[in-house]
C-alpha cells in the first residue's frame, strides 16, 4: 500500500488519500488533438483519483461563445458532484459578457470564469464587465497566459483584490521569472501548473518563491494525458504537504464553498 | 522492473538555466526519486554546438564512474578533412562499448539526406539505434531517411502533442522506427492509443533530461491503460532490445 504520493506515482495508483481537484480541463473537442467522450475523461478522472474536475468549453473558445456554455452545461449536468463549469467570457462578443453572467451565475455548477487573452489584452475595457460580474458574484478567474506574457492579467488582479485570479501556464517556455514576479506584488494571483511539459525544478523553484499555497493543478484534458500532469506533482521533490496544497486544497479554499468533494 | 531513461542529455552547456541540474551527482537521487535505474546519456551541449568528441568523451568518462550511466555516442557529418570522419566515430564508440547514438545535425540541414546518409547507412548496417530530435527533424525528413534507410531503427524524441496528424502515417510507412514519447508527447491517451496501433516495442521511455525531469513520464506509463509486459518493453525493455542487437562484427 502506498504511503506518500510519490509512492503512488511510481505504483500508478489511484490516489485516495486527498481530495485532488483539476481546475484546468476542457469539454470538447480540438481540431489537433484525440477526441475523448466525456466518459472517457471520468473514466480517467477515476483512475488517476481525481475527485473533481473543472472544465471549461473548447467550442466556446473556438467559436460560439453561448451555445459553447450551453453545451458545458449539458455535459456537466450529467456527471453532478464530479465535473463543474466555467462560464467562458471573451472580450472578442463582448456583448455576450453580461448575458452569460447572468445565465449561469446562479448555475452551483458553475463555480468560476474562464477568460482567453485572443488578441484583446486583459486590460482592455471590453473585459471590465467580466471582472465586475467576478467580484459581485464571487467567482474566481482562469486565465490563459503564455511565455511569461500574463497580458495585463495581473494588473487587472491587482484592481480587484477580492477576487482570486489563476494565470494558467504557469512557466510556460520556462518563463518562470515572470510568473513569480506577477505573483510576488499580487497577493490574489495564483499560479495554475497545466502545462505540457515538465522543467526539471521549476516547481519546487515556485514553492520555494511563493510558497505552495499559491499553487493550484490542473490537466488540460482532454489536450493532455491527466496521468502525466498530475505525476509533475507526484514526483516533485516538494514535501507531502505542498503536494496535497497544490492538488486540491488549496483550490478547496480558492473555490469557497463552491466545490464539494465526496470521499 | 528496470526503468531505464533513452533520452538524458548530461554535462554542461553555455545556454543552462541555473535551476537545471547537469551533473551525475546531481541526476542520480532524481533517478532515485522517480524510480529510474539507468539511463542512457549524450553530452547535452551537442544540442548547442558542442563539440561532439568532446561529449563523446564526456559520456564515456561519466558512464565508467557511475555504472547506471550507458554512454551514447553523438555522431556529426563533418565537412573538413581534418575533422572525424564517421568511420573514425563509430571505431571510437565500438572501443568504448557504446551501442546507440544521437545525431544533431546543425539546425536546418535535418533535411540534406545526402549529408547525413554515410551516418544512416553505417547505422542501419550495424543495427546502431540512432536517437534524433523532433526539433531538428521535419515529418518530411523523417520519411525520406526512413524510405531511404528502411532498416534502420531509427528513435524520434521530442515529438508534440499534436504530432499524431503526421506521425501516425509515418509510422504506418515504417516499421522500424521507433517512438520515445519524452519530453512532450503527452495527449491524453497517447501511449494507450499509440500501443494498440502499432505495438509497445515501438514505444520508448525518455524523460528529456535535464531540460525536462523524468517524473510525469514515468507516471503517464504507469497510470496507462497498458498491461504490465506492456509497461515494461516501454519503460526499459525496448531500450535493452535495441542495444543488444547492436552487431560490431
Amino acid at each position: 500500500m502506498p504511503e506518500t504520493l510519490l509512492e503512488y506515482g511510481r505504483a500508478g495508483r489511484a490516489l485516495d488519500s486527498l481530495p485532488v481537484i483539476d481546475i484546468h480541463g476542457h469539454y470538447g473537442a480540438i481540431a489537433h488533438c484525440a477526441t475523448l467522450s466525456l466518459e472517457e475523461q471520468v473514466a480517467m478522472m477515476d483512475r488517476v483519483g481525481i475527485n473533481v474536475a473543472i472544465l471549461s468549453s473548447i467550442s466556446g473558445l473556438k467559436s460560439d461563445v453561448r451555445a459553447g456554455n450551453d453545451a458545458l452545461q449539458a455535459a456537466i449536468s450529467r456527471y453532478p458532484g464530479r465535473l463543474y463549469g466555467y462560464i467562458y467570457l471573451s472580450a472578442n462578443y463582448p456583448e455576450f459578457i453580461e448575458g452569460e453572467l447572468a445565465r449561469f451565475a446562479d448555475d452551483p455548477a458553475f463555480v468560476g470564469i474562464k477568460v482567453y487573452q485572443n488578441g484583446i489584452p486583459f486590460t482592455d475595457p471590453r473585459f471590465d464587465p467580466a471582472w465586475r460580474g467576478a467580484r459581485e458574484r464571487g467567482l474566481p478567474v482562469l486565465a490563459h497566459t503564455w511565455g511569461g506574457n500574463l497580458t495585463g492579467f495581473d494588473t487587472v488582479a491587482a484592481q480587484y483584490p477580492e477576487v482570486p485570479f489563476i494565470a494558467a501556464h504557469a512557466g510556460s517556455d520556462f518563463n518562470y521569472r515572470a510568473y513569480i514576479d506577477a505573483a510576488q506584488h499580487t497577493p490574489n494571483l495564483y499560479l495554475d501548473l497545466t502545462y505540457s511539459r515538465e522543467h526539471t525544478n521549476m516547481i519546487p523553484h515556485f514553492v520555494a518563491q511563493l510558497g505552495a499555497e499559491r499553487l493550484v493543478w490542473g490537466s488540460d484534458i482532454p489536450l493532455f494525458s491527466m496521468a502525466q500532469q498530475i505525476s509533475k506533482v507526484l514526483f516533485a521533490p516538494i514535501g507531502e504537504a505542498e503536494k496535497r496544497m497544490i492538488l486540491g486544497e488549496n483550490a478547496m479554499r480558492v473555490f469557497g464553498g463552491r466545490i464539494r468533494v465526496r470521499s | 522492473m528496470p526503468i531505464i531513461d533513452a533520452y538524458c542529455g548530461i554535462g554542461p552547456w553555455g545556454a543552462r538555466d541555473p535551476l537545471l541540474p547537469y551533473t551525475a551527482e546531481e541526476y542520480l537521487p532524481l533517478m532515485d526519486a522517480c524510480g529510474v535505474e539507468r539511463a542512457l546519456i549524450y553530452g547535452r551541449a551537442v544540442a548547442d554546438y558542442g563539440w561532439p568528441p568532446d561529449a563523446n568523451t564526456l559520456v564515456v568518462e561519466i558512464a565508467r564512474a557511475h555504472p547506471r550511466f550507458i554512454p551514447a555516442f553523438t555522431l556529426f557529418a563533418h565537412a573538413h578533412a581534418r575533422e572525424h570522419t564517421v568511420v573514425q566515430y563509430l571505431d571510437e564508440m565500438q572501443a568504448a562499448g557504446a551501442r546507440a547514438a544521437w545525431l544533431w545535425p546543425v539546425p536546418g540541414s535535418g533535411s540534406l539526406l545526402w549529408v547525413h546518409e554515410e551516418i544512416y547507412a553505417r547505422c542501419e548496417e550495424l543495427r546502431i539505434p540512432l536517437f534524433i530530435s523532433a526539433l531538428r527533424f521535419g515529418p518530411d525528413d523523417l520519411d525520406k531517411i526512413c524510405t531511404a534507410f528502411p532498416r534502420l531503427r531509427l528513435v524520434l524524441a521530442g515529438a508534440h502533442y499534436t504530432a499524431d496528424h503526421w506521425l501516425y502515417p509515418l509510422f504506418r510507412r515504417h516499421a522500424e522506427l521507433r517512438l520515445c514519447y519524452g519530453h512532450q508527447y503527452v495527449s491524453s491517451q497517447a501511449l494507450e492509443r499509440f500501443t494498440h496501433e502499432f505495438d509497445a516495442r515501438r514505444l520508448l521511455f525518455g524523460s528529456g533530461l535535464p531540460d525536462f525531469s523524468p517524473g510525469s513520464m514515468v507516471g503517464m506509463a504507469q497510470y496507462a491503460k497498458l498491461t504490465d509486459e506492456e509497461k515494461e518493453l516501454i519503460l526499459g525493455g525496448n531500450l535493452e532490445t535495441l542495444l543488444a542487437e547492436v552487431c560490431y562484427a
